[in-house]
């Protein structure tokens, strides 16, 4: 552990922060281009070519509009949320890895850089411990408010988080189970190679109803429609940001396309192989290159599916979200746990009557 | 002391052990409950990264999973649905404070002593040597299995009894306050 | 922050050979020379926390609250067993797993607790414990 180390990890981390910033500027862009053209409109097209500044133009005019804060917020918590919102948000990433490790000689040693902000010994918990405190600003930006609205969206946001962590938590169970390791960079290495040559050998082919259930609940967790009862605005004005104006109300914002960025790279990590894809006999930097690609490519087709659910499902209603969440999602969950457990025991001890 | 002063674990100890302690202090003197819940968090965060500090990762990550995501948002879904008097004015204690505190100062003056006079100063030898998943997992299914399918019985016992409490007028409301502990 | 980080967890190793950690792709970043982590330092901290619940536990009306202060003494009994965990060599894994089933019971009772407070307060509309005298005579 010397300077270079410690350089490394600084670049890390200055890497996953202009990414995900790029990303959101991107996913913003693209989801307003993708739900216009499934609406037979245009979208935005005047700022840059395609309309693709569109992101930074609107971000500018938030940065200059006047944050109102009204009287009866709760100052501290007020002024708090918007920052506690953005920092699970850029946490979760850090144990994502996004490509192979590649070697650099620095200071006269050979270091393995990896293409992961850590890995740690427990990473799948650690995602889930992160994504469970996501849900911490909205219930604060609602509560301290001080308005009906923001209240009713914290309260509802409560309820969804803790409905549908239960059964992602239960969804993520078998990929354990497959890879044997609770390590996200042992994930995904268990989910290289194919079998017989064509089918790639990733989690959702075994377990492709975890994957259905994993993603229901990501849906549900980024309040992303048809999930949004949070942020209702036919039903409850926006919700939890209804008192939030100005660049506060733009880091809610932000972190919401984050999440969905998160958790489409997560989905596509855990269930479609990470950066595992065919490099053709590649070597050299190409053979670096392609598997950063194959990771975007999978986390972009599955936010595609985001925006498409979204143009698609009209909003549930409360009870209904309830019942899915507890009466379907769950036991299905928990029927597959014991099933794919029943498989893996088998194919390590053999059947029960040997 | 001045040994236990240059070892910089000793550093991150006392800072957390000192957010410990304040938000600790804070859970039971502060006039607002959901202040009482967010400060109980700073305090279950804190600890999480003094188990982190012990290298019990697995805990203090289901720590922050269980008990910072889950129970304490229950927590403040209770306080929000049962409109709790949140505002500064509200009588939130007993009058007489001055028995519990000294209750409370005698059991840790008890427990610290104990505590003190048993272990003296005997040193934690093996701070970095973390207990791997695999082992609390071998652990828990071998030699504490008994232990671990009475924990289940429990859940389920839990499970049955908020399902009853909440079955007597069923709204969506109680019944996820119930439900919860099929996470756990 | 873990003072070991490792990358498989899979095999144990002596802590002490650093030139054995590295050749497994382990740091040690543990300053050589003696530790001087008092396994008390833990256990005052764990006291405090206890006690602190039990004062809180007292003198609360509002029954949350109270709730609230058991979730306290329940965390400082988690401090405790990782302490000792770490403290004695051959525990195996069980402070730690000790402390996961103190999480999960701690996790079932904030369920049915607040099931309980819940209907009381539908009936009463009042959480405070000391309004709850209905079974006093």
């Amino acid at each position: 552990m010397d300077g270079w180390d410690v350089a490394i990890v600084i670049v890390k981390v200055l890497v996953v922060f202009a990414l995900l910033l790029a990303a959101t500027i991107l996913l913003v862009w693209i989801e307003r281009k993708v739900v216009a053209d499934m609406q037979n409109r245009i979208g935005p097209e005047r700022a840059g070519p395609w309309g693709i500044l569109q992101t930074l133009a609107d971000g500018l005019k938030l940065l200059f509009k006047e944050q109102i804060r009204p009287n009866k917020v709760e100052v501290g918590m007020y002024l708090l949320a918007p920052v506690l919102t953005l920092l699970p948000a850029f946490l979760i990433f850090m144990v994502i890895p996004i490509g192979v490790p590649f070697t650099v000689t620095l200071g006269g040693v050979e270091r393995v850089v990896s293409m992961q902000g850590t890995d740690l010994n427990v990473g799948l918990l650690y995602i889930l411990a992160m994504s469970s405190l996501a849900v911490y600003a909205v219930v604060l930006a609602g509560w301290s408010s001080g308005s009906k609205y923001p209240l009713l969206g914290g309260v509802r946001a409560t309820a969804q988080a803790i409905s549908y962590e239960a059964a992602m938590g239960l969804a993520l169970v078998p990929v354990v189970f497959y890879a044997g390791s609770l390590s996200i960079s042992e994930i995904v290495a268990a989910q290289s190679g194919t079998w017989g040559g064509i089918v790639p050998r990733w989690n959702i082919v075994p377990l492709f109803l975890s994957f259905v259930i994993f993603f229901i609940a990501i849906i549900a967790e980024t309040n992303r429609a048809p999930f949004d009862l949070v942020e209702a605005e036919q039903e409850i004005v926006g919700g939890f940001h209804t008192e939030y104006s100005g660049f506060r109300f733009a880091c809610f914002f932000l972190a919401e396309y984050i999440n969905m960025f998160n958790m489409s790279a997560i989905a596509a990590t855990l269930f479609l192989g990470g950066w595992n894809g065919p490099t053709f006999g590649l070597t050299g930097f190409v053979s670096w290159l392609l598997p950063i690609i194959y990771f975007f490519i999978k986390t972009f087709v599955l936010i595609f599916i985001f925006m498409w659910v979204r143009a698609t499902l009209p909003r549930f209603r409360y009870d209904q979200l309830m019942t899915l969440g507890w009466k379907r999602l769950i036991p299905a969950a928990l029927l597959w746990l014991v099933l794919s457990a029943v498989v893996v025991g088998w194919r390590q001890f053999g059947a029960p009557w040997t | 002391m001045s040994d236990w002063f240059s070892e910089p674990a000793n550093w991150v100890f006392l800072v957390l052990a000192l957010v410990i302690a304040v938000s600790a202090v804070r859970v039971v003197t502060s006039t607002n409950v959901v202040h009482s819940a967010l400060f109980l968090v700073l305090a279950l965060g804190a600890t999480a990264g003094l188990f982190l500090l012990l290298s019990a990762e697995f805990v203090a990550w289901v720590l922050v999973l269980v008990y910072i995501g889950a129970v304490i948002v229950l927590f403040l879904f209770g306080i929000m649905i049962t409109r709790a008097p949140t505002g500064p004015n509200v009588e939130m204690d007993h009058r007489p404070r001055a028995p519990a505190a000294m209750a409370a100062f005698l059991m840790f003056i008890v427990t610290a002593g104990s505590g003190l006079t048993a272990f003296g100063d005997q040193e934690i030898t093996r701070l970095g040597d973390g207990t791997s998943t695999e082992l609390i997992g071998e652990q828990l299914l071998q030699r504490f299995v008994i232990p671990f399918e009475v924990v289940s019985f429990v859940l389920l016992a839990a499970l049955i009894g908020g399902i009853t409490l909440a079955r007597r007028d069923a709204s969506p409301a109680e019944e996820e306050a119930t439900e919860e502990e099929v996470q756990a | 922050m873990p003072l070991l980080r490792r990358r498989k967890p899979r095999k144990k190793r002596c802590r002490h050979d650093s030139k054995e950690l590295e050749a497994r792709g382990l740091e040690l970043r543990i300053p050589e020379g003696g530790e001087l982590v008092l396994l008390n330092q833990f256990l005052i901290l764990g006291a405090l926390l206890f006690s602190l619940g039990v004062y809180g536990l007292l003198v609360r009306r509002n029954a949350v609250m109270v709730l609230l202060s058991i979730e306290l003494m329940l965390n400082a009994v988690n401090v405790n067993l990782v302490a000792f965990e770490s403290f004695l060599r051959n525990a195996g894994a069980g402070g730690q797993i000790f402390a996961i089933f103190v999480i999960t019971v701690a996790a079932a009772e904030v369920g049915i607790g607040l099931a309980i407070i819940l209907l009381i307060f539908r009936n009463r509309t009042s959480a405070n414990v000391d309004e709850l005298d209905l079974m006093k005579w």
